[in-house]
């Protein structure tokens, strides 16, 4: 298999959906109140959009991400369907089946392409806007886009200054991208959870988070309003850091630092970039914290699922499946071999032992003394048991993760052995209840 | 060898995933939605059931979600984690996702191996997941 069989592939989709899209449109404009209709309409259009989003074709996922926003809000009775949305779906499925032409031709999109995108999906998040906006929209001609919409954001003098002020050397280095993320008020009605989104983002060195505006008194205080600025420092190149921002690229300004260019920070400019050797931690050492934390983050998981009430007995068995997998690649030590021990020798089904009445309970195990810190098999006879010199990013990306579920992960075995042990509570009361 | 289920409608996610993989030693199958899926599951040999499910959500005629609960409720098939892999990128999706039973979740599209990644570390294939993280570290992607 090859690339050239994907792209192929995603051609022949792409255009079966679009064939869908251009048939369910006509449909959806004589029927526009069934919502069957309009659900088989976006779903064509979530998968077109998730099919664009395997490649680089931007201008493609632009405007079909656009197109599945509209619907989606149609589909929820948010919106009502009408010609111009129909008109703004029609242009921009148009375009689109011109973009999926030129990558069959070509296999890339040229440079170009972006700016009719750009148009196009503007004409579709138009009808996003509040209903006021929205009709002012409608009545006005198409606005010059922003300088925002035509070009990466420029540089705030000031938020960039003041993050390159506020960090070791250690992070003002050339290609690394600084970002402010400011989400929008209302951002937790629609679900979103910036910290969780902020703290998830790729190649995350530095993450602090204030106030936008003054908290004011606490009687006019709204809890439900969104009212923080995050500032990062990622090490990823910019577009993944662009794609992991991809649903709120209206509330980041990205800036990458290159100490060479124009209007650069004289912090940044009278630091002398350190040489590459320096400026990349040995690969290994690197891998095996990234490993470390995926891991953290996925026990954590683990045992939030069975933290929640009401398990069937087959979330139960996955859950203790995940954690003895997770615990095999946490290590060989003597610890996690005993916590290994006390996961498997738990019987499928009945609990082992009464919870809640520690003096008769036998304990599952003894917990260790200390944390066990994660080893990996692979690594375990060449490394230490922590790193000598954590960089100060996995220090301050420890602190930020304490806060979440991975901060319970963290004690290893000694978790472990209480996540064994709400496997035997779930059971238990769901075979007693 | 590990065995694995995609399931996705997207023919195209289909062969990326498969591609992804299987490219790291894994023996990939594919359903095409959920019921196709638990059609798989009930007719698997018992000496080969799958030890990972690699699921999207938004599907026609079943989707990601019903297609976990549906699984956890089979008594009689070995349980194995599920990664859910889907484009909705908001926080009450992956909590949708832990309540109907999944273990992990990915907000799609997944870099290959960040991808990888999830899946050696929820199969215990420690020699995958440390290549997966180097290749990771290599493209200059946190987690």
């Amino acid at each position: 298999m090859n690339s050239n069989e994907l792209l192929d592939q995603f051609v022949l989709e792409a255009r079966e959906c679009l064939e869908q899209i251009g048939h369910r449109l006509l449909d959806v404009e004589k029927d526009p109140g069934n919502t069957e209709l309009l659900n088989d309409l976006f779903r064509q259009v979530h998968t077109l959009k998730g099919n664009c989003g395997l490649f680089d074709f931007k201008p493609l996922e632009r405007v079909v991400h656009a197109g599945e926003d509209l619907l989606d809000r149609v589909r929820h009775g948010d919106l009502a369907y009408n010609e111009a949305i129909a008109d703004a779906l029609l242009d921009a499925m148009d375009y689109t089946a011109e973009l999926v032409d030129a990558i069959a031709d070509e296999g890339q999109l040229e440079p170009g392409t972006d700016e009719r995108a750009r148009k196009l999906a503007d004409a579709l998040r138009r009808h996003l806007a509040p209903a006021g906006q929205a009709q002012a929209a409608a009545a006005a001609p198409a606005p010059t886009p922003a300088p925002e919409q035509a070009a990466p954001p420029l540089p705030k003098p000031d938020w960039v200054q003041a993050l390159l002020a506020d960090q070791p050397s250690a992070l003002r280095r050339s290609g690394h991208v600084l970002m402010r993320y400011r989400p929008e008020p209302s951002c937790f009605f629609k679900g979103e959870d910036p910290w969780r989104q902020a703290c998830a983002t790729p190649g995350l060195l530095h993450l602090s988070v204030a106030p936008r505006e003054p908290w004011g008194e606490p009687g006019e205080l709204d809890c439900y309003r969104c009212n923080l600025e995050l500032l990062l420092v990622s090490q990823a190149p910019r577009a993944y850091v662009e794609e992991h921002f991809r649903y709120v690229p209206e509330q980041i300004e990205l800036y990458e630092l290159n100490p060479t260019a124009a209007g650069i920070a004289p912090q940044a400019t009278s630091a002398p970039a350190p040489s590459l050797a320096e400026t990349e931690a040995p690969l290994p050492d690197a891998a095996r914290v990234l490993l470390q934390r995926q891991l953290l983050r996925m026990w954590g998981e683990q045992r939030a699922l069975l933290a929640r009430p009401g398990l069937a007995a087959g979330t139960v068995a996955a859950a203790r499946v995940a954690l003895g997998r997770l615990l095999r690649s946490w290590g060989d030590d003597a610890h996690t071999q005993a916590a290994l021990a006390t996961l498997e020798q738990l019987p499928p089904g009945a609990a082992p032992w009464p919870t809640g009445r520690s003096s008769t309970s036998p304990a599952p195990s003894r917990p260790p003394a200390s944390p066990a810190t994660p080893q990996f098999k692979a690594r375990a006879s060449t490394r230490p048991r922590r790193p000598p010199a954590a960089p100060a990013w996995s220090r301050r990306w420890s602190r930020a993760e304490a806060v979440g579920p991975a901060a319970e992960a963290r004690a290893g075995p000694a978790a472990m052995t209480a996540a064994a042990a709400k496997c035997s509570r779930s059971r238990r009361t769901r075979s007693t209840g | 060898m590990a065995h694995i289920l995609v399931i996705d409608d997207a023919a195209t996610v289909r062969l990326y995933h498969r591609k992804m993989l299987g490219d790291a030693g894994w023996q990939v199958e594919e359903a095409v939605n959920g019921i196709e899926a638990l059609e798989k599951v009930a007719s698997q040999p018992k000496d080969r059931p799958f030890d990972l499910y690699v699921c999207d959500i938004n599907m026609p005629k079943m989707d990601g979600y019903t297609f976990v609960r549906e699984l956890r409720r089979l008594a009689h098939v070995p349980q194995a984690p599920v990664l859910m892999v889907s484009t909705e990128a908001q926080a009450h999706d992956a909590s949708a996702a832990q309540e109907a039973g999944a273990n992990c979740y990915l907000v799609k599209p997944a870099r290959p191996a960040e991808l990888v990644l999830a899946a050696a570390l929820l199969l215990g294939d420690t020699a995958v997941a440390a290549r997966a993280a180097a290749q990771q570290v290599e493209m200059g992607v946190g987690a």
